[in-house]
């Protein structure tokens, strides 16, 4: 699981692979159909997702507030090289999103107003 | 005796069966004229021609199914004739076969080149390390 607080955000990147090898090893690279790159939160109170513009294998999470439970975000793309669609799928870990330290309150400041005259 | 080089029927039970229906209807059709021209009151006239010309309809459809069984037998011949179903091979000369051979080792070659292309199938998300926002 991945933590963030309420003032940060996390670069994440997107690696498509081919199925795994029969030995079970993963794949190796492969490529996916260009533009075709989607991601979405699962909780947009909690985490927002956005791609590079200038690459869509990667992209930012943005923290937004401290949810109750942790968020996560999917991508999908097309598989297909050519003019069909072959849709696949990957999620990331779990997202906790917490109170950032630095916005927790550790003092008072009282500020008198003017002085007026006693009923 | 039949000619063994000779094509079989490709359909002899429906000729059988449509020329005992001619064997049939060409003594009804020949009695029915012969009906037609004796002395008969123009009404019983009107029933006679009728009853021709839907036996002769009949036959002629007959006949004309004959002809396409007929037909289909003679292309058979031509095919049987052609050498059916057997295609010759053909012989080239020594130089023209060994052009032939370089030929294929050369396309060979050249499809070799490409392989086919593996589609991804997951996608694999790989999360960095936390920074504060700007």
């Amino acid at each position: 699981m991945a933590t963030l607080t309420t003032r940060q955000h996390v670069a994440f990147k997107i690696e498509p692979q081919k199925a795994n090898n029969p030995d079970g090893s993963p794949g190796g690279p492969a490529t996916v159909e260009p533009g075709s790159v989607v991601v979405a939160s699962s909780d947009e109170t909690v985490i927002t997702v956005t791609l590079d513009p200038a690459n869509e294998l990667a992209g930012d999470v943005m923290a937004v507030a401290a949810g109750g439970s942790a968020a996560r975000f999917s991508v999908s793309a097309d598989a297909d090289m050519g003019a069909g669609v072959v849709t696949i799928t990957g999620t990331s870990e779990d997202i906790d999103v917490t109170a950032d330290p630095r916005d927790a309150a550790t003092s008072f400041v009282i500020t008198l107003g003017a002085p007026v005259d006693k009923p | 005796m039949k000619d063994p080089n000779m094509a079989d029927d490709p359909n002899p039970e429906l000729r059988a069966e449509l020329e005992a229906a001619l064997a049939v209807l060409e003594p009804q059709i020949r009695g029915l004229h012969d009906l037609a021209n004796d002395r008969i009151s123009n009404e019983l006239l009107q029933f006679y021609n009728s009853s021709i010309a839907v036996h002769e309809r009949r036959r002629d459809l007959i006949l004309r199914e004959l002809t396409k069984l007929d037909d289909a037998l003679s292309g058979r011949v031509d095919l049987e004739n052609d050498g059916y179903p057997s295609l010759p091979t053909v012989e080239l000369p020594n130089s023209l076969f060994q052009e032939l051979q370089e030929q294929v080792r050369d396309i060979s070659a050249g499809a070799g080149v490409f392989e086919l292309l593996e589609l991804a199938s997951q996608l694999k998300v790989t999360i960095g390390t936390p920074e504060d926002k700007s």
